[in-house]
C-alpha cells in the first residue's frame, strides 16, 4: 500500500519521511519535502531507516534465560520476577525506557510504572543525556524549553555553533547551518577540535582547551552583558582556556552586533548545565539589547526525547519519594533489585562491563524491545515488541510539534505492541487492565498531560504540526543568573602526562545503537567504529614514532590501556580524543562519570594523559 | 535522431490522452502527489491524480526501472535449497517524465543492458516499459540545469512518445515502434503537425535554452577532472563538507550502484535484496580485512565526480553522468551538490 | 539459462584447515553441472542468509565438476565467518567464474617470477599448477612467498612438493623471527637482492596485500622488469561480479570485468587521488 508518511526514528531533528514496503518485507525510506523539519533532506540514518523493517537483528520471540519461550510462559516468568522484587518494596524496582518510544507507548509505560508497579524510579537514558543542557536552558529561560523549528537557523545573521558533533548527532541542524553560512550568515564555531566541514565555512573558529568551554562561555556572557573588556583575572582565565584575546574580542563583538542570533548545538555536546545556561543568557541579553531575534536551537538526542518526558517518563521527585535517574539506576548505587528496560540498549550509555556488574547486583532484569542487544542478552526474560513501522503513534519533535508515526506492516514474528505487553504484565501482576489501543491512550494523554490537552489527535497532520508547548519566541525577561565559574578546571596536565584526553561524540557515536546495527548499510558504515581506538594529531603520531593502526599505551590517573590510533589533523597536538561510544574504555581512562545531582546527567571530565609506545 | 512521426494534439485533449494511456499498460507510473503534498512517480489510478506542472520530484522516475530496493531471489531451505527468482511480467508506462530523466534512462539502458553482461532485473523491467515524455516549456524547477548538460528542454531521443506544449497545442513526437503503437490508440485525437508547429517548438526551446542558466561550469569540470587538474585541496574541501548521507546518489537518476543484503524471514526463507548504495559512504569500498582504499571523504568526493564527469566514463557510457535534474541540490546537507562542485572546480581554475 | 544473479547450488565436499584462520573448501556443483575456469578468475560464493562475496578460484580447468577455494576468516566479514562455520555437506551458492584471469598464452616461453604475500598465494596457485603441468613451455620458474609467521604458511604439502623439484626455485620468508623457523626472515622484498633473473624475458606475477605492492614494484624495477611485465591480481569489495554494482570500480576500470588481473602499466593509469 504505497508510501506512508512518518517521522525518522533516530535523532531529535524529526525529519519527515515516507516509508514504503518492497518485496513484501523490506522498507525503504524517502524524504518529504513539504514537511518543515527535513525539507527533503535526510542524513544516512534517515535514508536507511527503512531497512529496520525486515532486519535479521530483530527480536522475534519471547525468551526466558535466552531460550525461546511462549508468550504465556514469558509473561508468567516476568511477572513472577517483578513480584519477587516488589516484595522488597516498590523502591526496589526501576523502569528505564528508550527515547524513541512513541508518545502513546511512553504514556503506557508511565501508567504501568506509576499505577501498577507504583515505583518512583522511571526514566529514559535519552532524557538523562539531554538533561544537562535542558536544565541549563530552562534555568535561564525560566520556561519549558522547546527549540524553534530548525529551518529558522537560516534567518540568522550570526550563528554560534557549539561543537562540530551536530554533523553526526543532528545532521539536519548542521545542514541548515551550512545553508545559512553559504548565504552569508557569519558562523562562529566553538570547539575543542577543528572540524573540517563546518570549519571551512566559519567566519571565526574558537579552538579552546578541553574542559574550558564553561569558562569561555561565562566570559562571553560577561563581555556581552557589560560591553566591556575583561579584567585581569578574566584575562588569565581566557589564557588558560587557550583562546587568544583578539579572537575573543572578535567573538564578543560578533555576538554583540548580531541582529538575528542563533545558538546551535546538540544536547549531547553539553552536559554541564552551566554551559547551556550561559548560552541561554546570551540570547536573552541580545534580545534585550537590540537584536531582532536571538534563539537557542538545541537538538535532542533521540527522536522522541521530548514526548517521552512530556508523557511523564522521568523520575518522580516529590516530598515522599525521590525517583532515581537513569544513570543512578545503572550505576548500581541506588539499591535497585530489579530493572525493567524498555526499548533501550543501555550498554550504549554505561558500557558492557558496568552493565554486567549491574546485572550481578540485580535479582531480576526484564528486557522489552525490538532489537537484540547486550542488555537483552543479560536479561532473565526478553519480550519482543513491535518496532517503528509496525505500530502507529506520534512523536513530539524538537519544536514541540506533534507528528504521526505510521504503521506499514504488522508486527513480525511474535512481536506485540508495547501497550499490549504492558497490559499483559499488569494483568498477570494483579489483574489490572491498561489501555492498549492508540485512541484510548490518546484520550488519556489529553486528560492527564496538561500541555497535550488541546491536541487534535484525529487531525494529526503530516504538514501542519500540532504545537503543544509554545516555543520560546515569546518575550522572556526573567533571568536566573547562573553562578559564575570562578574555579578553573585543573586537568592536571604536566610533564608526565602532557596530553588531555577527552571523551567526545564523533561520527561513530551511534555504532552500538541496535537500530544502527540492524539497518544493513548503516551497520556496514559503523563496522570500523566498534572496536576501541583513540584519535590523535598526525604530528603527535609522528613524534611518538608510530603510525595509524598501530597501538599506543594511553595512561591517566585512572588507568592505562593499549589502543590503536587513528590520525586526524582536526585534533590539536596536545589532545587525545576517545570516541564516546567506547564506554568501557572511557570508564577505565577517565574514571566513573560525574552524575549531576540536579539533572541526573552524567559526563566525563577531560583528564591528563600520557602516550607511550608499547613495550 | 529525428522522430519517426509527428502529430499535433489540442492541449485540452491531454486528459483524454492520459486516460487512454492508462489502459495501455498494467501499471501507469506518473507524477502524483501524496496526501501531505509530496510529488512522487507512483502508480496512477485515475487521470486527475496526474500533475504535469510539477517541480522536479525528489526521487526520480528511474526508480520504476531500478527501484531503491528489490528482491533478486529468495532461497527456500532444504537439501538442496531451492532458488526462486521473482517474476515480473507486468507492463509499465512511464507517463509525464521530463527530458532530463529520459536522458538518464538512456544512460542506464547503456550501462545495464549493453556490454558483456546484462542486468537481468533491469532488463526485465525495461523491456516492458514505455516512456511518454513531456517536454519542458518553462524552467521546471528553481534548481535544475539541463541547459548545462544538453539534456533539455526537450528530448531528442530515448522516448516512445514525447509531448511538447506550444501555446494551446501539443507537438506529439513518435520515437519508436512502441510509440507508434501507442499513437495508433490515440489516432482519432491526433492531427497533422505542420512545419510551423515543429519550428515554433524549436524556437521556443531555443528561447528557453538561452534563458536558462548558461554557465560553462560543466564542460570546464569535465576537462579538469579528466585531466586530473583538480587540486587535492578542492576535493578536501568538498569531502570535509560532505556529511556522508548518500542522498546525492539515492536521488540521482543516473546513479546505479547497489548493495546486496541477505535477510532471513521469520519462516526461514532467505531473501536476497539489492538496495541502492552510494560511493559517498565509507563502507562502500571497505573490505572484510578492514582495508579501505577510499577511506577519506575527499577520495570519495573525487570518485563521485570522476564517475559522473570524467571523459573516460563518458567514453565508456556514451553520455555524462549528470543530466542536470537538480535533485542533489535539494538533498545535499553540506551544500556540495553537483552545481556547487562544478563551481568550486571552475573557481579554482 | 539462469540469470546472471542467480547462483547455482553447490555442496561443500570437504574442508581442509590450511592455517588457524584459513580453510580450503572443495565445492561440487549439483546435478552433474560443470564449471570451466582459467587461473586468476574468481567466483561469487553465497552463504545463504549471510551474503555473497568474491573468492579466487583455487583450481582451474575445463568442465570441472567443482572447484577449490581458500578463504581467510574475518570476524567482521559476514560471508567468510559464515563459510568457516559450515561443515562438509552444507550447501552454498556459486556464480561465475568471472574476471579476465591470467593471460596464460602471453606467458608461454617466458621466465616466470611469482611473488606472493600472505593469502596472495591463493590466486597464484592455479597458475603454478598450469605452469608446472606444461613445464616445458616455460623458462626459469621462481616463487617468492612471504608470510607473517610459520603457522600462516598455506598449502604446506604442495609447497614441499614444489620445493623438491629442481626446475622450480621456491623461496620462503617470514616477517618476524620465530623459534620454529630456520629460513630467511624479512618481508618478501628482502629476497630480491640475491635473485638471478633475465629481466628481458621475465614476467612477474605479484599478489599480496596492497601495502606490499609499492615495495615489490620498486624491487622489480631495480631488476629491470618493465611495468608491462609486472602482473597483479587486485582485490576489491564487490557485490555482483559483472560490472554493475559499482563497488570495485577504480577510475574507469572495473576490477570484476576489466580485471582482476592488471599489469602495472594499467594500474598506473588507475591511480586515484
Amino acid at each position: 500500500m504505497g508510501k506512508s508518511f512518518t517521522i525518522c526514528p533516530y535523532c531529535g531533528c524529526g525529519c519527515g519521511m515516507y516509508l514504503e514496503l518492497v518485496a513484501g518485507h523490506m522498507g525503504v525510506a524517502m524524504p518529504s519535502q513539504v514537511q518543515s523539519m527535513g525539507a527533503g533532506r535526510l542524513c544516512l540514518r534517515g535514508w536507511q531507516a527503512g531497512s529496520l523493517i525486515g532486519s535479521a537483528a530483530r527480536l522475534m520471540r519471547p525468551q526466558i534465560a535466552r531460550e525461546e519461550a511462549s508468550w504465556e510462559e514469558a509473561i508468567q516468568t516476568a511477572s513472577g520476577g517483578i513480584k519477587s522484587v516488589l516484595d522488597r518494596g516498590r523502591h526496589a524496582l526501576g523502569v528505564l525506557c528508550g527515547g524513541h518510544l512513541t508518545n502513546e507507548e511512553a504514556f503506557a509505560c508511565r501508567l504501568y510504572a506509576h499505577d501498577i508497579l507504583r515505583t518512583p524510579h522511571l526514566d529514559s537514558c535519552a532524557r538523562a543525556v539531554d538533561a544537562g543542557s535542558i536544565w541549563g536552558l530552562e534555568h535561564s529561560l525560566c520556561t519549558p524549553y522547546r527549540s524553534p523549528p530548525l529551518a529558522q537557523i537560516t534567518r540568522s545573521d550570526v550563528i554560534v555553533c557549539l561543537n562540530s558533533n551536530i554533523r553526526w548527532d543532528a545532521p539536519q541542524a548542521a545542514g541548515y547551518v551550512v545553508e545559512a553560512a553559504g548565504a552569508g550568515s557569519k558562523l562562529v564555531v566553538i570547539d575543542e577540535v577543528v572540524d573540517e566541514g563546518l570549519g571551512d565555512l566559519a567566519a571565526l573558529y574558537i579552538l579552546h582547551k578541553p574542559g574550558f568551554r564553561g569558562v569561555l562561555l561565562h566570559l562571553l556572557v560577561e563581555a556581552v552583558a557589560g560591553g566591556r573588556r575583561l579584567d585581569a583575572e578574566e584575562q588569565s582565565a581566557l589564557q588558560q582556556a587557550g583562546v587568544e584575546t583578539e579572537a575573543f574580542h572578535q567573538l564578543s563583538s560578533l555576538v554583540q552586533d548580531a541582529k538575528r542570533l542563533a545558538v546551535v548545538f546538540s544536547t549531547t555536546a553539553l552536559q554541564i548545565p552551566q554551559e547551556a545556561a550561559y548560552l541561554a543568557e546570551l540570547t536573552i541579553l541580545r534580545q534585550a539589547s537590540g537584536a531582532e531575534v536571538a534563539q537557542v536551537f538545541a537538538v535532542r538526542s533521540d527522536c522522541n526525547s521530548i514526548g517521552v518526558v512530556d508523557m511523564g517518563v522521568a523520575p518522580v521527585r516529590n516530598g515522599e519519594a525521590r525517583g532515581l535517574g537513569a544513570f543512578e539506576m545503572l550505576s548500581g548505587n541506588g539499591g535497585l533489585q530489579g530493572l525493567i528496560v524498555v526499548a533501550e540498549a543501555v550498554e550504549q550509555f554505561v558500557g558492557q562491563q558496568q552493565l554486567r556488574r549491574l546485572r550481578e547486583q540485580l535479582q531480576f532484569l526484564l528486557y522489552i524491545g525490538s532489537f537484540d542487544s547486550a542488555t537483552a542478552e543479560l536479561a532473565d526474560v526478553v519480550l519482543p515488541m513491535a518496532g517503528w513501522g509496525e505500530c502507529e503513534g506520534s512523536f513530539t519533535c524538537h519544536d514541540g510539534s506533534i507528528w504521526p508515526v505510521c504503521r506499514v506492516i504488522s508486527p513480525a514474528g511474535q512481536r506485540r505492541p508495547l501497550a499490549q505487553i504492558l497490559n499483559d504484565l499488569s494483568n498477570a501482576h494483579n489483574g489490572s487492565v491498561l489501555p492498549t489501543d492508540t485512541s484510548t491512550l490518546r484520550a488519556q494523554i489529553s486528560r492527564q498531560v496538561p500541555s497535550y490537552r488541546s491536541v487534535d489527535w484525529a487531525g494529526l497532520s503530516c504538514t501542519q504540526p500540532s504545537a503543544t508547548v509554545p516555543s520560546r519566541d515569546n518575550d522572556i525577561d526573567v533571568v536566573n543568573t547562573v553562578a559564575p565559574i570562578r574555579e578553573w578546571p585543573d586537568i592536571g596536565v604536566n610533564g608526565q602526562r602532557p596530553y588531555v584526553l577527552v571523551v567526545r561524540r564523533h561520527e561513530g557515536s551511534w555504532a552500538f545503537d541496535p537500530r544502527v546495527r540492524a539497518a544493513h548499510i548503516l551497520a556496514r558504515e559503523h563496522t570500523d567504529q566498534r572496536s576501541p581506538f583513540v584519535i590523535i594529531n598526525p604530528r603527535t603520531c609522528q613524534q611518538l614514532g608510530t603510525r595509524e593502526g598501530h597501538s599506543v599505551m594511553v595512561s591517566t590517573a585512572f588507568g592505562s590501556q593499549l589502543l590503536p590510533v587513528k590520525c586526524q589533523a582536526a585534533v590539536p597536538q596536545d589532545v587525545v580524543v576517545l570516541p564516546w561510544q567506547f564506554r568501557d574504555v572511557a570508564h577505565s581512562l577517565a574514571g566513573r562519570p560525574r552524575v549531576d545531582d540536579r539533572t541526573g546527567s552524567a559526563y566525563h571530565q577531560p583528564v591528563a594523559a600520557a602516550l607511550e609506545l608499547p613495550g | 535522431m529525428p522522430p519517426l512521426a509527428t502529430y499535433s494534439l489540442p492541449a485540452d485533449k491531454l486528459e483524454e490522452v492520459a486516460d487512454r494511456l492508462l489502459t495501455c499498460a498494467d501499471r501507469v507510473i506518473g507524477p502524483v502527489r501524496t496526501p501531505p503534498g509530496d510529488l512522487f512517480f507512483d502508480v496512477v489510478r485515475s487521470v486527475n491524480e496526474i500533475e504535469l506542472q510539477y517541480g522536479n520530484s525528489l526521487l526520480p522516475p528511474t526508480t520504476a526501472l531500478f527501484p531503491m530496493a528489490e528482491e533478486i531471489f529468495s532461497v527456500v531451505g532444504g537439501t538442496p535449497p531451492v532458488i526462486r527468482a521473482p517474476r515480473s511480467d507486468a507492463s509499465c508506462l512511464l507517463f509525464g517524465i521530463r527530458p532530463c530523466d529520459v536522458a538518464a534512462i538512456q544512460r542506464l539502458d547503456h550501462f545495464f543492458l549493453d556490454g558483456e553482461f546484462k542486468d537481468d532485473l533491469y532488463a526485465a523491467r525495461r523491456s516492458r516499459t514505455a516512456i511518454v515524455a513531456v517536454a519542458c516549456s518553462q524552467k521546471a524547477d528553481a534548481r535544475c540545469f539541463c541547459s548545462c548538460c544538453d539534456t533539455g528542454p526537450f528530448a531528442k531521443t530515448g522516448y516512445d512518445l514525447q509531448l511538447s506544449l506550444v501555446d494551446d497545442t501539443y507537438l506529439v513526437e513518435v520515437g519508436t515502434e512502441q510509440g507508434r503503437r501507442l499513437a495508433q490508440r490515440l489516432s482519432d485525437l491526433l492531427g497533422v503537425a505542420d512545419d510551423d508547429l515543429i519550428l515554433e517548438r524549436e524556437r521556443r526551446a531555443q528561447e528557453l535554452f538561452t534563458e536558462l542558466e548558461q554557465k560553462g561550469n560543466m564542460p570546464s569540470a569535465i576537462r579538469r577532472i579528466t585531466g586530473e587538474a583538480v587540486s587535492q585541496a578542492v576535493w578536501e574541501r568538498i569531502g570535509g563538507r560532505c556529511m556522508g548521507c548518500g542522498g546525492c546518489s539515492f536521488v540521482c537518476p543516473v546513479c546505479s550502484c547497489f548493495y546486496v543484503i541477505d535477510q532471513t524471514l521469520p519462516d526461514g526463507t532467505v531473501q536476497r535484496i539489492r538496495a541502492q548504495d552510494s560511493c559517498r559512504l565509507a563502507g562502500y569500498t571497505r573490505e572484510a580485512s578492514g582495508h579501505n582504499p577510499r577511506a577519506l571523504p575527499s577520495q570519495r568526493a573525487a570518485r563521485y565526480s570522476y564517475h559522473k564527469l570524467s571523459y573516460r566514463y563518458i567514453e565508456r557510457e556514451g553520455t555524462q553522468g549528470c543530466v542536470g535534474c537538480g535533485r542533489c541540490v535539494t538533498v545535499c546537507l553540506g551544500g556540495v551538490h553537483m552545481p556547487a562542485v562544478t563551481e568550486m572546480i571552475r573557481r579554482e581554475a | 539459462m539462469r540469470g546472471a544473479y542467480l547462483p547455482n547450488i553447490a555442496v561443500i565436499e570437504s574442508i581442509r584447515e590450511e592455517t588457524p584462520s584459513e580453510k580450503t573448501f572443495t565445492l561440487r556443483l549439483l546435478d552433474g553441472a560443470t564449471i570451466s575456469c582459467i587461473p586468476g578468475q574468481f567466483i561469487m560464493l553465497s552463504v545463504f542468509g549471510r551474503g555473497e562475496a568474491p573468492f579466487c578460484v583455487g583450481t582451474a580447468g575445463q568442465d570441472m565438476p567443482g572447484l577449490d577455494i581458500t578463504v581467510r576468516c574475518y570476524p567482521e566479514g559476514q560471508v567468510t565467518a559464515g563459510l568457516h562455520s559450515l561443515q562438509p555437506g552444507a550447501y552454498v551458492g556459486l556464480r561465475g567464474p568471472f574476471g579476465n584471469g591470467f593471460d596464460v598464452d602471453a606467458l608461454h616461453g617466458k621466465d616466470i617470477l611469482f611473488v606472493a604475500g600472505g593469502i596472495g598465494l591463493v590466486p597464484i596457485r592455479p597458475l603454478i599448477h598450469y605452469v608446472l603441468a606444461e613445464r616445458n613451455r616455460f623458462g626459469q620458474l621462481t616463487l617468492l612467498y612471504g608470510f607473517r609467521q610459520p603457522s600462516e604458511m598455506l598449502y604446506r604439502d604442495e609447497l614441499a612438493a614444489w620445493r623438491a623439484r629442481d626446475d622450480f626455485d621456491v623461496q620462503l620468508t617470514i616477517d618476524e623471527p620465530h623459534p620454529d623457523w630456520e629460513g630467511p626472515v624479512g618481508v618478501v622484498t628482502t629476497l630480491f637482492p640475491d635473485l638471478q633473473i633475465k629481466a628481458s624475458n621475465t614476467k612477474a606475477i605479484i599478489v599480496g596485500p596492497p601495502v606490499m605492492y609499492p615495495f615489490v614494484v620498486a624491487e622489480c624495477r631495480k631488476k629491470g622488469i618493465t611495468d608491462e611485465d609486472m602482473i597483479f591480481s587486485l582485490e576489491r569489495y564487490m557485490k555482483c561480479g559483472i560490472g554493475k554494482c559499482g563497488h570495485c570500480a577504480i577510475k574507469h576500470k572495473y576490477v570484476c570485468t576489466d580485471g582482476p588481473v592488471f599489469t602495472y602499466a594499467e594500474m598506473r593509469e588507475m591511480a586515484e587521488p
